[in-house]
């Protein structure tokens, strides 16, 4: 039974990612490029994923208390004399509310969602399971399994995973949404219990249902059949994502292009090599390995150094 | 109920007669006075189930409020989820698993002494450790309830068991918090069975001597029919060493285990190597800390002021001085190394708990923590009961600030510096569980003073034998030297 | 001819010892010196229960079996149910990390150890007991008992030796 088993497929259980012994990914690897170079800052992509994964909109008070369920924000960093680094600097701008306290121009903004390590810190620390990465490389989470021990995000380096502090689904709270607001929820999502832990799928529903068509066709998901809610939002086209091991990918090519490896944990970003442009591509925090899926370009300017 | 209590019957009598002319002196008195007989140890402990002190009935009745407090407050947050304990997404954790450390912390002296006290053939341990035990046995019940306060869906914690089941799915052996419910369960588990079998031979005299009412049917239960033979004896003395060592081996990997919650993370500030001896000593520190506060309480309460005597306090005390000493030196080095090393986010970190948002409860801890211990090393202060409670509530309250020193300010500044957040606030809620927890674990204590044997009879007639013996000068057990073989 | 059984008391563990030495030398007929004679004392005095003759103990033998049983059956229920998450890996680890097998196995060979302990404390003291004959409780508070089964008519004899030995209590079973 579970020894036999474990004795035949013994190499099998030993794969590791994403190098030495990696097991292949089962013909998808999705991944995301963003480029920050034109990312304008608009939130479009945060209103996007608002509406298509049904995130709980919990209001300033809450929002200012840390309890927001934004699965994709925008941060906003300045250069010159702003120093986001700085903690007292920024719980100034925390507590300042909606009061202006930021200079005019020199932002620059980061979209952040879930990167879809390929060794994911949050996975390991799981006490239930209730997070793993997939077969076609997403770092899945699973809501009915939660038990919302929170571990995963004490160990996640982006703090990009969000908890259900409040009873965001029954209606009957004050939490929930409103008349007639509950109609416009996606029904292709569920609406997130009390006590779970989410963060950005990558819009799993969109992608289970092309892979789906796709197989019945006996074929790979091609380039451009399916956007995430952000990618389709963003109206500078910053953001790109699919199939990375789809030769026609965008998003495969930008990483080749930028020369960012998966299982590499720093790049040659800033590196002129080849056709002397210099390379732009990064991963957030890449040193701590946890080899994101998520590739960042932007060109360092003279001013930032 | 009536407790039968025999005559005063010394044993050996007239050895004893030889040693001393009148009271001996207090500063000779050796973990026990030599004048204790047998009997007396027998009666003193029977009659403590009876008759405590009317400030024991006060004490239930606060800890009942107390836990009514905890329990509304979790009632609230059960209810409307967790946000109302004020937390964030950023300090995900808090107050609840600071206290969860807190408790498995407390829990750790009891083993030390009973079971590595044992194993060195430390004496004096054998008027304390009976209700040591305890206390680590009711530590852990408490910390067990934090785990599951803290959950954000308490009523599936059964998924964290491993379980079979039709679907194949199990727990995740990777994670921390599995390896916690294992060595915790496997701690509380055998804590428990340990504290039963040492308590067998005491179990067996309360049935003798006591005659009717629940009590009776329930020691008798208990006592599975000890009669103290020789094959009674003999195969106890060895189990009990037995289990010592495997509790000794339980504690050490506890606490390891508890500390790998924290430095398996790579949260700067919990990524710290150090971090299991760092833990397992101040549990140990702050368990021996709480057993003083216990001592002073009970020896007031059930009057022992015969077994948990000036001596054995002092040397509870010196022993917590040395523990003390041992986890300044470790929290030292754990500063010394990220201070020193290269990683500037545990560095900043670092900085950030000594100058930042939480720099003056750092400060206090550490002062609580590091400082007030020397007033243990003053011979003078080493016997006064009320500094030594005061001290010890102190030394626990910095111990308690440390973990939540851990928790709170590393949580806040972590590797990504947009998600910083510095000013949450616990609220009443985190600490009305918390105020409820000191309920429940001090009720837990008085209620088995109450039933059980708070000291060990046995061990002490055993010590009190061994005193005379060494006052007699004469070689323990020469005729089984003359009759072996 | 009946065997019936006779308890001594002792006020110490010195003429107690004395006692059974010399009923030890004595070798009185049908009385067997190894089986027959127990001691009940309210503490443990390992060096005193020599005078019984050699006595094994085989406790220690019961927690090396659960321990090892204990743990490698943990090991082999956690490897195979990580092997259930078949194409699930977490963290880039393998679905089989061995290191951290060990962390359950090593908390599970310590319950088995405490289990089977307690169990060979059980099987070997014979808890729980029934009680003997002639028992009362004053071993277990002050004073040492020799309980002692002998033939009907080596009694008297016996009773000489403990009287000797300023036994300072009898309880003789009631002849039938």
């Amino acid at each position: 039974m579970s020894i036999a088993n474990l004795l035949q497929n013994w190499s099998r259980y030993r794969d590791t990612h994403p190098y030495g012994g990696a097991k292949p990914h089962m013909g998808y690897k999705w991944a995301m490029a963003i480029d920050m170079d034109i990312c304008t800052g608009c939130n479009a992509c945060t209103v996007a994923c608002y509406a298509e994964n049904n995130l709980a909109v919990v209001g300033k008070e809450k929002f200012l208390n840390g309890k927001s369920m934004h699965w994709i924000r925008i941060e906003r960093y300045w250069h010159d004399e702003q120093d986001p680094t700085d903690p007292l600097q920024l719980a100034a701008y925390r507590a300042s509310g909606a009061g202006k306290h930021f200079p005019d121009q020199g932002a620059h903004f980061l979209p952040i969602m879930c990167q879809h390590c390929e060794a994911a810190p949050c996975e390991t620390v799981c006490p239930v399971g209730a997070t793993n990465h997939t077969q076609d490389g997403i770092n899945s989470q699973i809501y009915n399994r939660c038990v919302g021990s929170r571990y995963c995000n004490v160990n996640c380096p982006y703090k990009v995973r969000y908890f259900n502090w409040f009873n965001y689904q029954d209606p009957a709270t004050e939490n929930a949404w409103p008349e007639p607001l509950n109609q416009q929820l996606n029904p292709d999502v569920t609406v997130r219990s009390k006590g779970v832990m989410e963060k950005c799928t990558f819009c799993v529903q969109r992608l289970r249902a092309v892979m789906v068509d796709a197989r019945t066709e006996e074929r790979l998901v091609r380039e451009g059949e399916v956007q995430t809610a952000c990618q389709q939002a963003c109206l500078a086209g910053a953001i790109s994502f699919g199939n990375m091991l789809n030769p026609d990918s965008r998003v495969g090519k930008q990483w080749m292009e930028q020369g960012v490896n998966i299982a590499l944990d720093v790049q040659v970003k800033n590196e002129r090599v080849g056709d002397n442009t210099p390379k732009r591509g990064y991963r957030i925090l890449e040193n701590l390995r946890p080899y994101p899926s998520v590739m960042y370009l932007e060109q360092v300017r003279e001013s930032a150094v | 109920m009536t407790i039968k209590i025999k005559d005063d019957k010394p044993f050996l009598r007239d050895t004893s007669k030889m040693l001393w002319d009148g009271e001996p002196a207090a500063a000779e008195v050796r973990d026990i006075s030599p004048h204790v007989s047998f009997a007396q140890i027998t009666s003193d402990v029977v009659n403590s189930l009876e008759n405590p002190r009317p400030i024991y009935w006060w004490a239930i009745a606060i800890c009942v409020f107390m836990i009514g407090v905890g329990v509304a407050c979790e009632f609230y947050q059960y209810r409307t989820g967790l946000g109302v304990s004020n937390k964030s997404n950023t300090n995900v954790w808090g107050v609840y698993i600071a206290s969860f450390v807190f408790w498995v912390g407390v829990s750790h002296a009891g083993t030390l002494l009973s079971a590595l006290l044992h194993l060195t053939h430390s004496d004096w341990r054998k008027s304390v450790f009976r209700y040591a035990e305890a206390m680590t046995t009711f530590a852990l019940m408490t910390a067990g309830l934090f785990v599951l306060v803290h959950l954000g869906r308490l009523w599936q914690v059964y998924y964290v068991m491993p379980y079979p089941n039709e679907r194949g799915v199990w727990s995740n052996f990777q994670s921390p918090l599995v390896w916690d419910m294992f060595v915790i369960g496997a701690y509380l588990t055998c804590s428990s069975i340990f504290l039963y079998t040492g308590m067998i031979p005491d179990l067996a005299v309360f049935r003798d001597n006591i005659h009717d009412g629940w009590r009776k049917k329930l020691y008798t239960f208990l006592a599975m029919g000890w009669q103290g033979t020789d094959r009674h004896w003999r195969n106890f003395r060895v189990a009990y060493l037995t289990l010592s060592v495997y509790l000794i081996i339980l504690a050490v990997s506890g606490h390891s285990v508890v500390s790998s919650d924290f430095a398996m993370s790579q949260q700067p500030g919990f990524h710290i190597t150090s971090f299991p001896p760092y833990f397992v000593v101040g549990a140990l520190y702050s368990g021996n800390a709480a057993l003083i506060t216990v001592f002073i309480i009970l020896r007031f309460m059930f009057r022992y002021e015969q077994y948990l005597n000036m001596d054995v306090l002092r040397k509870l005390v010196r022993l917590t001085f040395a523990l003390a000493m041992i986890w300044t030196y470790l929290h030292l080095i754990e500063m010394a190394t990220v201070w020193y090393g290269h990683d500037t986010a545990a560095r900043d970190q670092l900085y950030f708990k000594a100058t930042g948002a939480y720099a003056g409860w750092w400060w206090l801890f550490n002062f609580l923590a590091i400082v007030c211990p020397w007033v243990m090393a003053f011979r003078r202060w080493q016997t006064n009961l009320p500094v030594q409670m005061v001290l010890s509530l102190l030394l626990n309250v910095g111990m308690w600030l440390e973990r939540w020193m851990i928790i709170a300010p590393t949580l806040g500044h972590s590797h990504y510096p947009w998600t910083f957040d510095f000013d949450q606030w616990p609220s009443f809620v985190q600490w009305g569980i918390l105020f409820g927890s000191f309920g429940w674990f001090s009720l837990l204590i008085l209620i088995f003073c109450k039933v059980f044997p708070a000291v060990s009879m046995y061990e002490l007639k055993e010590l009190a034998y061994a005193r005379k013996m060494e006052a007699h000068h004469a070689p323990v057990g020469e005729p089984a030297t003359k009759g072996a073989h | 001819m009946s065997k019936r059984h006779l308890l001594a008391l002792f006020d110490s563990f010195d003429e107690a010892g004395e006692a059974i030495l010399e009923l030890r030398k004595a070798k009185f007929k049908g009385f067997n010196t190894d089986h027959d004679m127990i001691i009940k004392s309210p503490i443990e005095h390992p060096e005193f229960e020599r005078v019984l003759g050699p006595k094994p103990v085989h406790v220690q033998w019961f927690p090396l079996f659960g321990s090892l049983v204990f743990s490698t059956f943990l090991f082999i229920l956690v490897s195979g149910a990580q092997a259930n998450f078949f194409e699930q890996l977490k963290g880039g680890k393998p679905i089989v990390p061995i290191p951290i097998n060990l962390v359950p196995t090593y908390a599970l060979f310590m319950i088995g150890g405490v289990f089977f302990t307690v169990l060979g404390l059980f099987v070997c003291a014979g808890l729980p007991a029934r009680r003997v004959p002639l028992y009362t409780s004053r071993v277990l508070d002050d004073q040492i008992g020799v309980l002692v089964k002998a033939d009907e008519a080596t009694l008297p004899a016996i009773k000489a030796i403990f009287t000797k030995h300023k036994a300072v209590e009898f309880q003789e079973e009631v002849g039938k």
